[in-house]
């Protein structure tokens, strides 16, 4: 692996368990107030869970696999690009469509977070799609 | 962009596993060079040169189109 391609900095492969334990935990939190075993209201617990997922799945993302080498980065970039590119065309297909047929779509009063979870799982779809078809061709 | 990588791996027997474990990449690495669908950079190509003791030249070879 070249400089440029150490420089490509991410974090150790143990925070991908990390990542898994902090959804886990968010999961049992929106689990156990939303059946009431913990007097919490609801906003606070969207709050919670949204941003602890968001959190994992940045964790998630920007740490490293078991073998990190220059096809992993160009797939990872590659995907990070298709993200990017997903995030704007929903954001934009949905201003288009709230003009034209003047309705308020779930894509227009997309929260930053629900953009943003929309974008990591664009991003998980790519690489896993590109990891697969690498295998069985 | 051909290359004669897989050739090589046989002459010399070792498996993908095998050479991806000496060159430090993954197995998925080395079939995606094998079946042409990933160029490596010059780093990678000059370390496979070593593992088989060739030229870069003479394991990888540029096409009509490239």
């Amino acid at each position: 692996m070249n400089n440029t391609q150490k420089d490509f900095k991410l974090l150790p492969t143990y925070f991908k368990k990390i990542a898994f334990a902090l959804i886990g935990i968010s999961a049992i939190f929106w689990i156990l107030s939303t059946t009431k075993l913990i007097p919490i209201e609801r906003e606070l617990t969207e709050l919670f869970t949204k941003n602890i997922i968001l959190i994992s799945l940045l964790i998630l993302t920007i740490s490293s696999n078991k073998i990190e080498d220059e096809l992993t980065h160009k797939i990872r970039l590659k995907a990070f690009a298709f993200a990017f590119i997903s995030g704007v065309a929903l954001t934009v297909f949905g201003s288009i469509t709230s003009a034209f047929f003047s309705f308020q779509s779930s894509l227009v009063n997309m929260s930053p977070t629900s953009l943003l979870i929309q974008m990591f799982m664009f991003y998980y779809v790519f690489m896993f799609a590109v990891k697969k078809g690498n295998r069985e061709k | 962009m051909k290359n004669r990588l897989k050739i090589e791996r046989a002459i010399k027997d070792i498996t993908q596993e095998a050479l991806a474990n000496k060159i430090g990449v993954s197995r998925q690495t080395i079939n995606s060079i094998e079946k042409n669908r990933y160029i490596p950079s010059t780093i990678l190509a000059l370390k496979l040169s070593k593992v088989f003791d060739k030229n870069v030249c003479e394991l990888f070879e540029l096409e009509d189109d490239d």
